[in-house]
């Protein structure tokens, strides 16, 4: 299957300064790909190169199985996006389809799909940050694309819209289209997206699914469990040599485990028939995966980085 | 072709609904206005026909007016679209950077063509009303003559501006740059060659090489055009005695003028394909 976005060595200097540097990075098609990294981590230039606004420095970039080029296939939302505000909605939607050579009938609905229907009409200027952000998600979908880019997309929705917008990646996803966004909001990510690629001063540290780079990263696993009072010293014992620390709560124990030890301790804790009354496993987060690589991996060491 | 036809489309929509239209059109329909309606009062009472005292008249004020006015349409159209934000949201759609600098230029030359149309369709009704229709044919022809020569300065200056815009990507940079051009073209340059001319003890600058000089300045050639054109001008302008030595043909001065609207809009078309957004 060519890939939706192949990079290959791809490097961008700016004079001294290196905004992206060797980046490896394949998303199929129908993909969902978090790119996250702290702010100046070479995200939005790593975008650009991928829109043909800016031309790499070294390695190969393709897109939709070719060079980058602005193209009515992909659909692009810029990090606070920003429109004339004398403009309304509906002739900002109607300028970028004709742009892209799409009916400018479709307007109407894509507005709906955002929730901006009955506001079309009204200036630009008027809006919220959040409704500015969902007529910019509005006009990334113009054409149907084949491939959204997607920067801070979420950045400015309350929840409400937050979740709506992912409902309506799913959508996209489910008809084909390849998503790639940046996001800080990282919780969120989780759930929606099937890999996740970790970048830190234009370097990709990690790249692959979230369950992956946990192993990769060996962060332990909490299991919370709740016994019932009177057996507590019984099965300390038994689940020897792990320790559980008692919480807050009544009758709590945290015990921590390496990942890979995560099913014997899982056997051994539900093998406590009538003792054990409650189970919860935390498993490490997105955030706690982004930490770790933010912290550890320093180095130009790569981690998953293909298919 | 088709997308830059739609971003001039977009162009001159935001200046309608931000009032860039009626302010330009509403400053040279009030220029003509006054020009007009003094009649000829700046010459005194004088056998010429009004029309063409008009056309005089609004020749000498659209040499300032019009090249600030086109200038002041088109400083920031790039530098404060890139400053703003929104220059990065329409080159990721497939419109490449020379049909966005075309778009905006043909954009803000409708709007300035349709303000220099109407101001002087104005000054020649108020000229009609008074002269109760009695225009001679000369005179309609300088007016023409005019309006075109007003129109292409207001390109050359658009496109003047356009290239200001496409070197900074500051606003604040953009409007200083074109403020210079404004002082350069409009007002210095011209001193500078008097002050030449009047250097020149020994006639060292030989009359080819004062009209190759005059070829560097569009408002210059806006000028020659209209003051040594059709309709007898040069008689009221008091440029006679030029219109018959400039050795510069009308062919070569609209040539020049064209001139000056193609290399500065070739130049921004240049700096915009450079510049990293």
């Amino acid at each position: 299957m060519t890939p939706s976005i192949k990079l290959s060595g791809a490097s961008k200097y700016f004079g001294d300064h290196t905004a992206v540097d060797h980046v490896n990075l394949d998303v199929l098609p129908g993909e969902c790909v978090a790119l996250v990294g702290h702010n100046g981590a070479g995200k939005t230039t790593l975008f650009k190169m991928l829109l043909g606004l800016v031309s790499p420095s070294s390695g190969v970039v393709e897109v939709l199985g070719q060079a980058p080029s602005q193209s009515k296939k992909i659909g692009f939302l810029p990090e606070s996006v920003i429109f004339q505000r004398a403009m309304t909605g509906l002739e900002l939607l109607h300028f970028f389809s004709k742009l892209k050579n799409a009916p400018i009938e479709n307007c109407p609905e894509l507005l709906e799909q955002v929730g901006l229907d009955g506001v079309g009409h009204k200036a630009v200027g008027t809006y919220s940050k959040g409704m500015r952000q969902r007529l910019g998600l509005a006009q990334a979908l113009i054409g149907s694309p084949d491939l959204l880019i997607l920067d801070e997309p979420t950045s400015g929705l309350d929840p409400s819209s937050r979740r709506g917008f992912y409902r309506l990646l799913d959508e996209m996803r489910g008809n084909g289209t390849t998503i790639i966004l940046s996001s800080h909001a990282l919780t969120e990510l989780e759930a929606y997206t099937s890999r996740v690629a970790i970048m830190k001063s234009g370097k990709l540290l990690a790249y692959g699914q979230l369950s992956d780079l946990a192993e990769k990263s060996n962060l332990p696993v909490s299991i919370d469990i709740q016994f019932s009072a009177d057996k507590k010293d019984h099965i300390l014992l038994q689940l020897k040599p792990y320790e559980l620390v008692p919480l807050e709560r009544d009758n709590w124990f945290r015990l921590t485990c390496p990942v890979q030890e995560k099913m014997h301790v899982l056997q051994r804790v539900t093998f406590l028939e009538g003792v054990v009354r409650n189970i919860k496993i935390n498993e490490p987060t997105l955030d706690n995966v982004y930490e770790y690589f933010q912290q550890t991996k320093d180095d130009n060491s790569e981690v998953g980085g293909g298919l | 072709m088709i997308r830059s036809l739609t971003l001039a489309a977009m162009e001159i929509r935001m200046g309608l609904r931000n009032r860039w239209v009626l302010a330009t059109t509403l400053l040279m329909a009030t220029l003509s206005f006054a020009l007009a309606a003094l009649g000829s009062a700046p010459t005194g009472v004088i056998d010429v026909d009004l029309l063409l005292i008009t056309v005089v008249s609004l020749s000498s004020l659209s040499v300032f007016f019009v090249p600030l006015i086109a200038l002041l349409l088109s400083h920031d159209s790039i530098a404060g679209e890139v400053e703003q934000g929104t220059m990065l949201l329409l080159v990721s759609y497939p419109i490449s950077r020379s049909e966005v600098v075309i778009g905006k230029f043909i954009g803000q030359f409708l709007i300035i063509t349709l303000a220099i149309i109407v101001g002087l369709s104005l000054a020649a009704v108020v000229v009609l009303f008074k002269t109760d229709g009695g225009i001679i044919f000369e005179s309609w022809l300088a007016l023409l003559n005019l309006g075109g020569a007003t129109i292409a300065l207001g390109a050359c200056f658009v496109a003047l501006g356009l290239w200001a815009s496409s070197m900074v990507k500051q606003r604040a940079a953009a409007a200083g740059i074109a403020i210079s051009l404004w002082l350069f073209f409009a007002v210095l340059f011209d001193l500078g060659l008097l002050s030449i001319l009047v250097s020149d003890v020994g006639s060292f600058i030989s009359a080819e090489v004062f009209n190759g000089l005059l070829l560097l300045n569009p408002t210059d050639i806006f000028r020659i055009i209209n003051e040594t054109g059709a309709g007898g001008t040069s008689l009221v302008s008091g440029m006679a005695g030029l219109s018959a030595k400039t050795g510069l043909s009308h062919t070569v001065l609209w040539a020049a003028l064209g001139l000056w609207i193609v290399i500065p809009l070739v130049l921004a078309v240049r700096n915009f394909k450079r510049k990293d957004l």
